[in-house]
């Protein structure tokens, strides 16, 4: 039986959606014990964008219906040589995210308590698949 | 010269040119590491008569994930005198031996071949030798890898949904931790982690307790017991 400190410190630990820490280790352990048991790695593929090479965001005016390769370019973004680095060094897939700063003031939060939340607002967000997760199957060597 | 302990090069296709004959030297079956998958688990345990739970307390290390190797002669804890006692059931690694293989999430695959044991009598195909048909295809068929392949994707599919959660959930605590000045040990979530990974890899007992939950009757057909296996892991995520 749980003593009532123990359990005032799981309540504490709880995130907003009730998730404890016992149970996030729990789920914690299944992702590491799943993704063991299927040798899962990264493989950078090859649309990733090659070492130096120059990232830019650009932004096309669709028409509807129309031919994709006839939309209009509104305008470019240059991203800076440290934004690109971080880029090319991340793992995994990447989330293109458009944001708006909200103009709302930040809603009012018990004493104490700092803004975790941030006024920004998602508009689109875009998912790019820079890497592809895999499943290693092999026998491996035991002084490997 | 390519050592045993080099690291494998994928980069086989299915229509490569391969062949392997096995001697059945053993040797092969000896100082490996074999992750096994809860299918994995399931079709040794059954193999067996055991239960998971069983199967994983007796011939497993690492809750349930690594297929036990004895520590005297090295050997794989499921050989005996006449050589692997489970064949027809064994691991996925040890049906593509000596070729490793590489699935992509998102589709996709490459194969490697792995060095042999320097005393193995497998006989590799050659230029000389190779027929027409001997790919790493027509190898594989003879393996019955696709039941695996199944599973093994099913989970992936599993796994790319949880570990968005786990970010959540670790950003979300973090912060509350920091905000009650409280931070996790190591040694917690290791006491944690030995005992919740074996129960998460003893199928029999997740799935029993979901079909005693949902008042179903648990079925005999593998599959349809990765089925549940993988919606009980499921419906406890909803949770959060």
């Amino acid at each position: 039986m749980k003593d009532s400190t123990e359990e005032q410190l799981e309540n504490s630990l709880a995130t907003p959606s009730t998730i404890n820490r016992r149970d996030m280790t729990k789920l914690l352990g299944l992702v590491t014990a799943l993704s063991a048991s299927l040798g899962v790695t990264f493989t950078v593929s090859a649309s990733s964008p090659a070492a130096g090479a120059q990232l830019k965001l650009k932004f096309f005016q669709q028409i509807p219906g129309g031919d994709p390769a006839k939309a209009r370019l509104l305008c470019t973004i240059d991203l800076s040589p440290e934004d690109q680095q971080k880029l090319a060094a991340s793992e995994g897939p990447l989330e293109l995210r458009m944001v708006a700063l909200s103009t709302f003031k930040d809603r009012e939060l018990p004493a104490g308590r700092a803004a975790t939340t941030s006024p920004e607002v998602t508009i689109s967000s875009t998912t790019i698949a820079k890497a592809n997760w895999s499943m290693i199957k092999q026998q491996i060597n035991r002084r490997d | 010269m390519i050592s045993e302990t080099d690291p494998p090069l994928f980069n086989l296709s299915r229509y490569s040119a391969f062949s392997y004959e096995c001697k059945r030297c053993l040797k092969c079956c000896h100082d490996k590491r074999i992750s096994l998958t809860p299918y994995e688990v399931l079709r040794l345990a059954r193999n067996l008569g055991l239960t998971t739970k069983q199967f994983i307390a007796e011939f497993t290390v690492e809750a349930g994930t690594i297929l036990r190797f004895r520590s005297d002669d090295g050997a794989c804890s499921l050989l005996n005198e006449h050589g692997c006692s489970v064949h027809s059931d064994r691991p996925a690694a040890c049906r593509m031996y000596p070729l490793g293989g590489s699935f992509g999430f998102a589709g996709g695959e490459k194969f490697a071949r792995l060095t042999p044991h320097p005393e193995s009598t497998g006989i590799y195909g050659t230029a000389a030798t190779l027929q027409r048909d001997d790919t790493v295809a027509s190898f594989l068929s003879g393996q019955d890898i696709a039941p695996y392949q199944r599973a093994n994707q099913r989970y992936a599919e599993l796994l790319t949904r949880l570990i968005p959660l786990v970010a959540g959930c670790i950003t979300a605590a973090l912060e509350c931790e920091t905000a009650a000045g409280e931070a996790t040990t190591e040694d917690e979530t290791a006491t944690y982690s030995a005992f919740e990974i074996a129960e998460w890899f003893d199928v029999d007992t997740v799935v029993g307790q979901f079909c005693a939950k949902k008042q179903i009757p648990i079925p005999s057909d593998l599959d349809a017991q990765i089925d549940l296996h993988i919606q009980a892991i499921e419906e406890w995520c909803e949770e959060f």
